[in-house]
C-alpha cells in the first residue's frame, strides 16, 4: 500500500504542474509583462508533494528511489523543478517556470503510466550506495539538461521577439538574451559534469558476467549523449555555432534524450530488471 | 480651511509667459513668507518647473477671494526685477524692463476637491507634457521639502502632499502609466538592456552626428556603457562630439576597423546609400566571434541594409522601429489614464473623508477648471460687493500692466506679430537677441516673422540656429515644428515631414506637429499616414 499512497502524492503534484501549465499560457499571452509569484508558488506546492512522494517511496524501499522507470522519471522531473525553484528566486528568472511547467506536466503524465511502475521485486544483490550515486547523478544531470533546454527555449522566444516583434520584446519582463544564454550554458555544463560522474560510477557497478558493458544499449546511448553535450560545450566555447544554434542544439539534444531514454532503458539488460 | 491652487502650465501658457513667473529656488522661501504674511495663506507650497508654476495654499479666505489675492501676489512677484528664475542671466536694465504680460486665460485656479485632484494628477505625471513622466514627482517633493523646511506647511498641506506622494507610488506600481520610454534614446537603451546582461563596459560607436544619436549615446553612457567612438565625415565634429561624450574620434573611413570591440552602433549619417550591408557585416561578425551586436539606425535614408537583421546575433532597429515603440508606450500610458483617474478620485475621496472636510465649492466630480479672473457673481449682497470691487481692481491692474507692457520688447514683438506687422516684430526679436543671443524663443519668433515676410531661407536659418541652441525637448520640438512649416510653404514636403516627425519625437504630445504632418502627407498623396496623424491629433486635442 505504501507505494500506492506515494503515487497519489505524485498525482497531486502532477495536477499542480498542470495548473501551472495553464497559468503559464496566460502569462505567455500577456507577453510576460507582469512579474507574478503565482506560478512560482504553484510549482513550489507541486515540488512539496513531489518530494513527499519520493521520500515515501524511498523509505518504503529503504533505498534511493531510482529502481524502475517510474522512479527514474519522477526523480528526473524533481531535479528540474528543484533547479527552477532555486533559480526562480531571482525575479527576472522567475519566468523560467512558465517554460518549465509544460515539460514537467508532460513528464509527470508519462511517469504515471502503470506499466512504468511494476511492484518492487526482490532486492538485487548489487544495490547500494554506488548504484544510488550512479542513478541520482545521472538523473540530476538529465534534470539540468532539461532545465537548460527550458532556458534555451526562453532564449529563442525572446530573441525572435527582439528581431521581429519589437514592442513585445521591450514590454516583456524576460531577462536579457545574453543572460539566458549564459544560464543555459551553465546548466548544460553542470549537467555534463554530473553525467560524467554518473557514467563513471556506473562503470564500477557489479554486473552479471553474461552481460557486456560496452555493448549494452544504454551504455552506448549514454556515451553518445555524453559526446553530444561535450560537442555542444566545446563548440559554444569556440563560438562556432551562433547563440541561436547553441540554443537549438541544447533543445534538440534534450528532446532526443527524452524520446530515447525510456526505450534504451527497456532494451538494456543492465538496467531493465 | 480650503486648499486652493493657482498656476500656469504648458497646457495654456507659452514658455515666454511661464518664464516671467518662474520662481528661482533661492527666492521661494521669501516668497512663501511674504505670501503667508499677507494673510491669504496659512500654509503654502510653490512649485516652479520648466513646464509649470503653481502655488498651493491652505487659506482661511473663501476660495474666490483667495484666488484673487494669489493672482495679485503672482503678478506682483512677476513685476519685481530679479525675482524670476534665471533673471541673474539678464542685466539690471533688462530685469527692470522685464514686466509680465497680462495674464488672463493662461491662469487656472482650483479649490477643493479639484485642487487635491489636480495635486495628485501632477504628482502622478498625468498633467505633464510627457504623460507619466517621473521627474515631476521629484520636483514636487523638492518643492514640498523646501516649504516644509522653512516652516511654511502645516497639517493640511502636509497631509495632502504626503498623500499625493503615496498615490503616485501606488499608481506607479499598480498601473502602466509610467512604464516604458517615450523618447527614442530611452527606447534604444531599453532594447540594449534586453540584449546585453549589463551595459557596464559595453563599447559604443557613433557614426555620423545628430542630436538623437548624441542623446542615445549619452543615455547609454549613463547606464554604464564604457566608451564612445565617434566617426564623422567632419573630423572637427567627430572630435568635438567625442570630447563631449568622453570618448575618442576616428576617421570616417576607419570605422570598420574598430568593429571588433564594438557592442552597440548608433548610425546617423547623411549618406544617400547604405554604409553597412550584409556582405560587409558578415566577416566583421566573424572577427567579433559572433557576440551580440545592436545596430541603431537613426538616419533617413537608412544607413544600414535591413537584410543585416537576418544575421545571427545582429539586432537592427531603425528610427521607425524606435519611434513605433515609443508611440506604443505612449498609447499604453494613455490607456491607463482612465484607471489612474479612478484611483485618484478614490484617494481624494478618502482624504476628504478622513479629514471630515466637505469641499467648499461645488462637488463637481469632473473637476472643471474654473477661470477666476471674473469671479462668479453670487446672490448675497456681500459677495456682490466683493465681485464689483475685484472687477474694479482687475481693470486698474490690467490697464497698468498694459501700459507697462508696451515698454517691453517681448510684448511689442508678440503684439506686432499678432497684428501681422512682421517687419516690426522682427526688429523687436532682434532687440531681444542683442540682449540674449541664445534666446531660442526669440529665434523661433524670428523664424515665424520671416515666414510672414515670405523670406523662407532666412526663416529656415533662424530655425536651424534655434535647433542648434536648444537645450531641452520643448524648444527643440518647436524649432523643428517651425522649420517644418517653412518646408511646407516651400513645398519641400519630404523635409517637412521629417521635421514634423522630429518635433513629435521630442514632444509626442505636440498636436500641431501631427496636424501639419498630416497636411504634408495629404499633399504628397500619402492618405493613410495622414489619417493616422489626424487621429492622433484628435486624441491629443479632442477639439482639433
Amino acid at each position: 500500500m505504501a507505494w500506492f499512497i506515494d503515487r497519489h502524492c505524485f498525482l497531486l503534484a502532477v495536477m499542480f504542474y498542470g495548473l501551472s501549465t495553464v497559468y503559464s499560457v496566460f502569462l505567455w499571452r500577456m507577453g510576460f509583462r507582469k512579474d507574478d509569484h503565482v506560478n512560482y508558488f504553484l510549482l513550489l506546492a507541486a515540488f512539496a508533494l513531489h518530494t513527499v512522494a519520493m521520500f515515501k517511496r524511498g523509505f518504503s524501499l529503504n533505498q534511493c528511489p531510482v529502481n524502475n522507470l517510474y522512479e527514474a522519471t519522477t526523480f528526473f522531473a524533481w531535479a528540474i523543478v528543484a533547479a527552477y525553484l532555486v533559480v526562480g528566486l531571482l525575479p527576472r528568472l522567475r519566468f523560467l517556470g512558465a517554460f518549465a511547467s509544460p515539460v514537467l506536466f508532460g513528464i509527470g503524465v508519462f511517469a504515471l503510466m502503470p506499466a512504468l511502475d511494476p511492484p518492487p521485486g526482490p532486492k538485487p544483490e548489487f544495490s547500494g550506495a554506488l548504484t544510488s550515486l550512479h542513478a541520482a547523478t545521472s538523473l540530476l544531470a538529465y534534470g539540468a539538461f532539461g532545465f537548460g533546454a527550458v532556458a534555451a527555449g526562453m532564449f529563442l522566444t525572446q530573441q525572435h521577439d527582439l528581431k521581429f516583434h519589437k514592442l513585445r520584446a521591450v514590454l516583456s519582463l524576460l531577462p536579457p538574451i545574453q543572460r539566458l544564454e549564459t544560464i543555459a550554458g551553465w546548466l548544460v555544463l553542470a549537467g555534463f559534469i554530473l553525467f560524467t560522474i554518473g557514467l563513471e560510477a556506473g562503470r564500477y557497478l557489479p554486473r552479471p558476467e553474461s552481460t557486456g558493458y560496452w555493448t549494452d544499449p544504454k551504455v552506448v546511448w549514454s556515451i553518445f549523449m555524453w559526446l553530444v553535450y561535450l560537442a555542444l560545450l566545446v563548440l559554444h566555447r569556440m563560438r562556432l555555432p551562433s547563440s541561436r544554434g547553441f540554443a537549438i542544439g541544447i533543445i534538440g539534444a534534450f528532446v532526443f534524450l527524452l524520446l530515447t531514454f525510456w526505450g534504451t532503458n527497456l532494451l538494456s539488460p543492465l538496467h531493465h530488471q | 480651511m480650503n486648499i486652493v491652487v493657482l498656476g500656469l502650465s504648458h497646457h495654456l501658457s507659452p514658455v515666454e509667459l511661464r518664464e516671467r513667473f518662474a520662481f528661482a529656488e533661492a527666492k521661494i522661501p521669501d516668497a512663501l513668507k511674504s505670501l503667508r504674511e499677507s494673510g491669504v495663506a496659512t500654509e503654502a507650497v510653490i512649485l516652479s518647473t520648466c513646464n509649470r508654476v503653481e502655488i498651493y495654499a491652505a487659506t482661511p479666505l473663501t476660495p474666490d477671494a483667495a484666488v484673487i489675492e494669489l493672482k495679485r501676489f503672482l503678478q506682483q512677484w512677476g513685476e519685481t526685477p530679479g525675482e524670476q528664475a534665471g533673471s541673474s542671466r539678464r542685466d539690471d536694465r533688462t530685469a527692470r524692463r522685464a514686466v509680465p504680460t497680462n495674464i488672463g486665460d493662461e491662469l487656472y485656479s482650483l479649490a477643493e476637491p479639484q485642487s487635491l485632484h489636480h495635486l495628485f494628477k501632477v504628482a502622478c505625471g498625468l498633467d505633464s507634457m510627457v504623460l507619466g513622466e517621473t521627474e515631476i514627482l521629484g520636483q514636487l517633493k523638492q518643492a514640498y521639502a523646501l516649504a516644509h523646511r522653512h516652516g511654511h506647511t502645516g497639517a493640511r498641506l502636509n497631509k495632502a502632499f504626503q498623500r499625493a506622494f503615496n498615490v503616485a507610488k501606488h499608481i506607479r506600481t499598480e498601473t502602466n502609466i509610467q512604464r516604458g520610454s517615450v523618447s527614442v534614446a530611452s527606447v534604444a537603451v531599453e532594447l540594449a538592456e534586453k540584449i546585453f546582461s549589463s551595459l557596464n563596459g559595453r563599447e559604443v560607436m557613433v557614426i555620423g552626428a545628430g542630436d538623437t544619436s548624441e542623446k542615445t549615446a549619452r543615455a547609454l553612457l549613463s547606464r554604464g556603457a564604457r566608451s564612445i567612438i565617434v566617426a564623422n565625415r567632419s573630423p572637427d565634429r567627430a572630435v568635438a562630439l567625442a570630447k563631449e561624450l568622453g570618448g575618442r574620434a576616428v576617421q570616417f573611413g576607419d570605422w570598420a576597423a574598430e568593429f571588433q570591440k564594438i557592442d552597440i552602433v548608433i548610425s546617423s549619417t547623411a549618406a544617400p546609400h547604405h554604409i553597412l550591408d550584409r556582405a560587409r557585416l558578415e566577416p566583421l561578425m566573424k572577427l567579433r566571434h559572433h557576440r551580440p551586436l545592436l545596430l541603431i539606425d537613426i538616419a533617413v535614408p537608412r544607413d544600414i541594409d535591413p537584410e543585416v537583421n537576418f544575421l545571427e546575433n545582429v539586432y537592427l532597429y531603425n528610427i521607425d522601429d524606435l519611434q513605433a515603440i515609443a508611440d506604443d508606450y505612449l498609447r499604453l500610458r494613455k490607456v491607463e489614464i482612465e484607471r489612474c483617474e479612478a484611483i485618484i478620485a478614490e484617494k481624494v475621496k478618502a482624504l476628504l473623508t478622513a479629514k471630515d472636510v466637505q469641499p467648499r465649492m461645488g462637488t463637481d466630480e469632473h473637476g472643471q477648471k474654473m477661470k477666476t479672473i471674473y469671479p462668479k457673481p453670487s446672490p448675497t449682497f456681500g459677495k456682490l460687493v466683493s465681485f464689483l470691487v475685484s472687477i474694479l481692481c482687475l481693470t486698474i491692474m490690467s490697464l497698468k500692466a498694459l501700459a507697462t507692457d508696451l515698454t517691453n520688447e517681448w510684448a511689442k514683438a508678440n503684439w506686432a506679430y499678432k497684428q501681422s506687422d512682421f517687419q516690426i516684430a522682427l526688429s523687436h526679436y532682434n532687440e531681444i537677441l542683442k540682449i540674449d543671443s541664445n534666446n531660442v524663443a526669440a529665434l523661433i519668433g524670428k523664424a515665424g516673422a520671416y515666414r510672414g515676410l515670405k523670406q523662407f531661407d532666412a526663416a529656415e536659418n533662424a530655425c536651424n540656429e534655434a535647433i542648434r541652441l536648444s537645450s531641452n525637448n520643448l524648444s527643440l520640438s518647436l524649432a523643428f515644428l517651425y522649420r517644418g512649416y517653412v518646408h511646407t510653404q516651400t513645398t519641400n514636403l519630404n523635409q517637412a515631414i521629417d521635421d514634423f516627425s522630429k518635433a513629435i519625437q521630442y514632444n509626442p504630445a505636440l498636436a500641431d506637429a501631427y496636424i501639419h504632418r498630416a497636411n504634408a502627407f495629404l499633399l504628397s498623396g500619402a492618405y493613410d499616414p495622414a489619417i493616422q496623424d489626424c487621429n492622433m491629433a484628435i486624441m491629443l486635442l479632442p477639439g482639433a
